[in-house]
């Protein structure tokens, strides 16, 4: 990766990344913060991590699969409640394939990395990710301009109508 | 005097005499023996006949019997004179009370002072004859009561060269009455001459003894023989014989289902021990798998975070290496010779951190794909990868000391468990590498051999002696020393192989090495 790509419109965003190992959180911090000018928010905690989600834009989130207190599945199941538009990535270094994709089947993830993972994969993936979301917004807005257009051409029709009968 | 003196003893010999014939039970006829009228009758004469002395006296001897019996009076009288003897016979009479009785008659002829008569003596031999009639009856019930008996019962005079068959009951007749015994002449005092065996002989607390005898045509007959003194007080033999046919064969189809029966417990009993060492074998992966599965995850976290920050390492010279370029640090030639061989050295071990990650990465990539957690089940696979997988994980037994050599050759997919053929990898690998005492090269060879895929794991080991080669897959041989195997390995495989539909060949000469060769159907 090269100086320039920092300014590549695609590495800008917010990453939520939740695990229960601080040297995870740290190595992926570091990564992204020397290749990438997202604004990483690490949390030990998926409980944490969901109330800053209730509070604050988001463009992606990735986790962890077995964490104590709330495991990575029932986590990003609770962020697709809140926030559906947001790609799930999950981080594993769980060697059950078989549960992983089932579990990635009843969540919706966007993506399933394992650990340990390679940091070009990861770049990638979270690129894609934000592409996805940057499309999704503004697929989202294009949708409200049309609805705004819509209702505009509603209450013309409507004036229309007045006029003439 | 001496004529009166005789007078006189004779007098008193006929006294004595004619006492004796009143005296007698027996009714007493005196008849001549010309005319063969009475003479004398004695006073049983008269109570017999129930007719006073004159009415007898004179009269014909024949005429005292009934009409139909007279005939044979007469024969009799006339015979006892021409024959001049003693004659005995049985005759009809009808008592006064008109009661019809047999009599024993006896007719003699004598002399008496020159002159000829018969003595004629009569018996009642009621009684007697009711004795007999009682005998032959008795005789007769203890015979039913004989042939009654589910037994045979036959009697043989005392021993000698040929015994005489006294008795012998109806249930003994019917016994070698049979087509058999008959087509073969055989008869139940002389069966012995045709058994096909030496009888089972037993004697019984009695003192009799008892033998089974066998004939050639699968009848079997027991014998008891026990002897007892007849009515003569000669010895005599007291054979009792039963029909052992039915017995003995269902002694002997019992003998047969018992030992079904063992055959068939003994056939359980392996099979579940051999399912036992399947259950704990099973038992042994799936702690394994889930082993596997917890390292895997207790490796990987922080193998991710070590790579990951190794990464973070060669980005982070590449950039400061660039930076140092265009800086003017770097502009003075000594300064720049420093920060090259700092970055060099830095390089240079990133790039040692980067394989040895890899090198975790693929141990437990391998341990995980040996395990085959993601695939407990029956799947399509390449063994070559489990032949890898499963060398990855036996190097450090391998490393420095024994070479490996893979003529791999191709192979279909098989379907099959691949933790299980991994497993059996797994075995003869390390069993190959400890028959390599020193230095010595394993071959592993794959090939496809008419719809079977084959795989030869060969050592230049010790080799296998030629009294193990046999018991090698038995459950629970080893030779490794107790504590050092479980002596299971083999047998385990031998399974999994059977369990797969394949075989599985050992060829070994000591000295020279060992050849195991599996196949397994290719479909």
């Amino acid at each position: 990766m090269t100086a320039s790509s920092n300014t590549d419109a695609g590495r800008s965003g917010t990453i939520v990344i939740v695990d229960d190992e601080e040297m995870v959180l740290t190595s992926l911090r570091s990564f992204l913060t020397l290749e990438t000018d997202y604004e990483v928010q690490s949390f030990l905690s998926a409980k944490e991590a969901l109330q800053y989600i209730g509070a604050n834009d988001i463009d992606v989130v990735m986790s962890d699969y077995l964490m104590p207190e709330m495991d990575g599945i029932s986590f990003l199941a609770e962020v697709k409640k809140i926030r559906p538009e947001v790609p799930r990535i999950i981080l594993t270094g769980y060697a059950d394939k078989e549960n992983a994709i089932k579990a990635i089947n009843d969540v919706g993830l966007f993506q399933y990395i394992e650990k340990p993972w390679d940091n070009d994969d990861l770049l990638i993936i979270l690129r894609n990710g934000m592409e996805k979301q940057r499309l999704m917004k503004k697929l989202q807005q294009k949708i409200e301009e049309i609805n705004r257009a819509y209702g505009e051409l509603e209450g013309l029709h409507k004036e229309i109508v007045k006029t003439f009968v | 005097m001496s004529t009166n003196n005789e007078i006189e003893k004779l007098r008193e010999s006929e006294e004595r005499y004619r006492t004796m014939i009143e005296m007698a039970c027996d009714a007493i006829f005196v008849v001549d023996a010309e005319s063969g009228s009475v003479c004398e009758v004695n006073q049983s004469g008269l109570i017999m006949t129930g007719l006073a002395i004159e009415e007898i006296v004179g009269r014909p001897v024949w005429e005292l019997f009934p009409e139909d019996e007279r005939d044979r009076g007469r024969e009799l009288f006339d015979t006892a004179v021409r024959e001049e003897r003693g004659r005995r016979t049985s005759m009809h009479f009808v008592r006064p009370d008109g009661g019809r009785v047999t009599l024993d008659v006896t007719t003699a002829l004598m002399r008496l002072s020159g002159r000829k008569i018969v003595v004629q003596v009569c018996r009642d031999a009621t009684e007697r004859d009711e004795f007999e009639r009682q005998q032959a009856r008795l005789s007769q019930y203890y015979e039913r009561l004989l042939d009654s008996l589910p037994v045979g019962l036959g009697i043989r005079a005392a021993i000698n060269a040929t015994p005489k068959i006294e008795f012998e009951n109806q249930t003994l007749k019917r016994m070698f009455d049979t087509a058999a015994c008959k087509g073969s002449g055989i008869t139940w005092d002389a069966c012995r001459a045709d058994m096909d065996e030496q009888p089972r002989i037993a004697i019984t607390d009695d003192g009799s003894y008892a033998e089974e005898r066998r004939l050639a045509n699968g009848q079997t007959f027991l014998y008891t023989i026990s002897y007892v003194r007849d009515l003569l007080d000669q010895w005599c033999e007291v054979t009792i014989v039963q029909d052992f046919t039915r017995r003995r064969q269902l002694e002997d189809d019992l003998e047969q289902v018992n030992r079904t029966l063992e055959a068939r417990v003994q056939e359980r009993t392996r099979e579940l021990e051999e399912k036992q060492t399947q259950l704990a074998q099973a038992e042994k992966m799936a702690s394994l798998g889930s082993l596997v599965a917890g390292v895997a995850h207790e490796i990987n976290t922080p193998l991710g975070a070590l790579t990951s920050n190794n990464d973070l390492f060669i980005r982070a010279i590449v950039r400061l290496k660039k930076l140092l370029d265009t800086s003017e640090v770097t502009s003075d030639a000594a300064m720049k010779e420093r920060f090259d061989r700092i970055l060099d050295s830095i390089d240079e071990v990133t790039s040692v951190n980067k394989t040895a990650g890899e090198r975790i990465k693929n141990i437990v990539n391998s341990l995980r794909s040996f395990a085959r957690l993601d695939r407990s089940e029956k799947d399509r696979v390449d063994i070559r990868d489990g032949l890898e997988s499963t060398l990855t994980l036996v190097s450090h037994e391998l490393k420095n000391r024994v070479e490996v050599v893979r003529r791999y050759g191709d192979i279909p997919p098989i379907n099959c468990f691949p933790n299980q053929i991994n497993q059996v990898f797994m075995n003869l690998l390390v069993n190959a590498s400890h028959a390599i005492k020193d230095k010595g090269v394993i071959t592993i060879r794959t090939a496809l051999e008419g719809g079977w895929v084959v795989v030869e794991i060969s050592d230049t080991g010790s080799g296998i002696p030629k009294d193990v080669l046999p018991k090698i897959f038995d459950p629970g041989f080893t030779t490794k020393g107790s504590g050092v195997g479980t002596g299971l390995g083999l047998s385990i495989v031998h399974q999994i192989i059977q369990d797969h539909g394949g075989k599985i060949l050992v060829t070994s000469k000591p000295g020279e090495g060992t050849t195991f060769r599996i196949e397994l159907p290719a479909r």
